[in-house]
């Protein structure tokens, strides 16, 4: 795996552990590869794969069964996606809303646009 | 635990460290940064009681090195730069260092050799100086000692097999044990150095773990506006090191942290030791 | 916590230090071997008892210099490993000093067998090809120290066993400070030439004690002294110490 070098590699794996279950590769309740089968696999410290668990974690997308592992929590597609779209409201909006001011496209032209977009998605 | 207490060596008139004192703690990959010559190497073989300091104490578990006692050898393995490799098997090779260590895991070090395919029957002189260099390295991972000291480990090592050298790291890593790598292919183990020591001008300027250093240092592209601690140009525009007011942390660029420790040390430690 | 001697370390040791070079148990005889065939054969000197203690010397002479070359190299070269596998500095000197011995029977067998094979070939193609020897045969035994003594019986055994010690001894010491040399330092020259003139006066010291033995006068102070083996016995001990104490303080730059 390709770690980018503008977020910490423990962000990424978490984002990747909340990809793969987004996709349905990780199923609710299943187990997930434990710390040091991950830090193999991605060639990373296994005290990274460790912080990226915590926060999987905090956020209440993975539980812990003591001795047994580290398994998708049952909440783990809705935390995922209210995480994303706070990541979406907080991160990537302002950005794009600097730029549409800063090259004065109005909102309605993004209405049409986006509208545009799902006609072509079908 | 290392400590480093007051350390000087010299070699004849050049001294080469000078009033060292830090403390190396288990559960870490560190990386061992430094110019050529600096002095890593030296620091390494001080730890292993190699050589002796000229002044002040190195305690490794509370006993000094230079005593050559058991108990602290068992605990240390250095592997350097340069092996020495005598002519026999492989598997000979193996056993031969493998009795004295009583940590000693058969496992880990047979599943190193098929991971590098390596096979133990092979004779070492008929070997590659990587092939060689791979078998020294399962040695090292088989001794299973709590401290582990690889002078460039991956030097020599061909490109996939960096990445095995990285997995098989990555699975005898563990929170007591403490591996020193001196390296200067930082981006070979980038992903796995959790702490980072550097050397220079005769001392030790940096020793913290990367998760600290990356609450209070930013490391990413610098913009016109913004006046950094460090830059430097790169294909991406200029990329610097900036003083990180924000929750969000950036992965440590090591070369970039490096260059500036060098350059502009004291501003770095400033901003580091700041608010401790 | 001091852990105690453990002779299994000390073997292991031992065998790390042959292993450097693993045709070692093969190379050395066969040299040893064509060296003895080769002096007796080619040594052109009358008194066959001379020629066999020459060779008998520098067999043995030649094996040490190569066991302590098999030192150097564990060391020198392999230094980092030689100093740092968890083992005591005693089983490191004794392990060394187990392959100096070895090297040292190993060549002594090496060379009584060489001459025997001599003296088989000797025999064996006067008679098939009926020409003269090119052996003189007719004082042949094998070099056995006790025949020069028992020529003069009224040695007494106490003389007899000051010989072989002086014998065994004066040549160790040699050996031993050859050795002390190498854990000092790697300069060959340094090393050649200490055990060069210790040489010189170990021959000396013996034919002086040869003098003294065979002669029937009261020895004075400084005989009793320098021509007695416990004087070199100390001399080798002092120098086993000192070996001790430059390998446990030993820093490899």
């Amino acid at each position: 795996m390709e770690f980018n070098n503008t977020q910490p590699i423990f962000i990424q794996i978490a984002d990747y552990i909340c990809s793969q279950t987004l996709q349905g590769l990780y199923k609710t309740e299943s187990r997930i590869p434990s710390v040091r089968e991950l830090a193999i696999q991605l060639e990373v410290n296994p005290n990274t794969v460790m912080r990226a668990y915590e926060r999987l974690q905090n956020l209440e997308i993975i539980y812990n069964k003591r001795g047994i592992g580290y398994f998708i929590a049952p909440q783990a597609l809705t935390q995922i996606q209210l995480l994303r779209r706070r990541q979406f409201i907080n991160d990537t909006l302002p950005a794009i809303f600097k730029e549409m001011r800063l090259l004065g496209i109005s909102i309605s032209e993004i209405e049409a646009e986006y509208n545009n977009f799902l006609l072509n998605q079908i | 635990m290392i400590q480093l207490k007051n350390i000087s060596r010299a070699f004849g008139e050049k001294t080469v460290l000078k009033q060292i004192n830090s403390d190396i703690r288990p559960g870490y990959i560190y990386g061992l940064l430094g110019k050529n010559g600096e002095g890593k190497t030296t620091l390494l073989k001080l730890i292993c009681g190699l050589i002796f300091p000229d002044g002040g104490t190195c305690l490794v578990n509370g006993e000094e090195p230079r005593n050559r006692s058991l108990s602290v050898l068992s605990s240390i393995y250095l592997l350097p730069e340069e092996p020495y490799f005598p002519s026999v098997k492989v598997k000979t090779y193996i056993n031969m260092y493998a009795s004295f260590y009583k940590s000693f895991d058969k496992e880990i070090c047979y599943r190193s050799l098929k991971a590098f395919e390596v096979s133990p029957e092979s004779e070492l002189k008929s070997l590659s100086l990587g092939q060689r260099k791979k078998a020294a390295i399962a040695l090292a991972f088989g001794t299973n000692t709590p401290i582990l000291l690889l002078d460039e480990p991956t030097n020599g090592l061909d490109i996939p097999s960096k990445s095995i050298f990285r997995q098989l790291l990555a699975s005898i890593m563990n929170d007591k044990r403490t591996v020193i790598i001196s390296t200067h292919q930082v981006r070979d183990l980038e992903s796995l150095i959790d702490a980072v020591i550097i050397l220079d001008k005769q001392n030790i300027v940096l020793n913290e773990n990367l998760s600290d250093i990356s609450k209070k240092l930013s490391f990413r592209k610098i913009m016109n506006d913004e006046t950094p601690i460090y830059r430097q140009p790169s294909p991406l525009g200029t990329i610097g090191i900036i003083e990180n007011t924000t929750n969000e942390e950036t992965p440590v660029d090591l070369e970039l942290l490096f260059n500036a420790v060098i350059s502009k040390q004291e501003e770095i430690i400033a901003i580091l030791t700041n608010n401790r | 916590m001091k852990t105690s001697f453990s002779i299994i370390r000390t073997l292991n040791i031992y065998r790390s230090i042959w292993q450097t070079s693993s045709e070692w148990f093969i190379t050395l005889p066969v040299i040893a071997i064509s060296i003895t065939l080769s002096f007796m054969i080619f040594l052109p000197i009358d008194n066959f008892f001379v020629s066999q203690l020459l060779t008998f010397i520098s067999v043995t002479t030649i094996s040490q210099i190569m066991g302590l070359k098999l030192i150097q190299t564990a060391i020198y070269n392999n230094g980092f490993t030689f100093f740092t596998i968890p083992s005591r500095t005693e089983e490191r000197l004794i392990a060394m000093l187990m392959t100096l011995a070895t090297n040292l029977v190993i060549s002594i067998a090496a060379y009584y067998i060489g001459f025997i094979l001599l003296l088989l070939a000797n025999s064996f193609i006067t008679e098939i090809f009926q020409i003269s020897p090119f052996i003189q045969t007719e004082n042949t035994c094998l070099l056995n120290p006790l025949n020069i003594l028992s020529q003069d019986q009224q040695l007494s055994h106490y003389s007899i066993g000051q010989f072989i010690c002086m014998l065994i001894t004066l040549p160790a010491l040699c050996f031993l400070a050859a050795f002390l040399c190498t854990i000092i330092t790697s300069n060959q020259w340094i090393k050649s030439s200490i055990f060069m003139l210790l040489y010189i006066c170990s021959t000396v010291i013996f034919i002086f004690f040869m003098r003294y033995l065979f002669s029937k006068t009261d020895s004075t102070l400084w005989q009793t002294i320098f021509l007695s083996p416990y004087f070199y016995i100390l001399l080798a001990i002092g120098i086993i110490s000192a070996s001790f104490y430059k390998l446990k303080t030993k820093q490899i730059l």
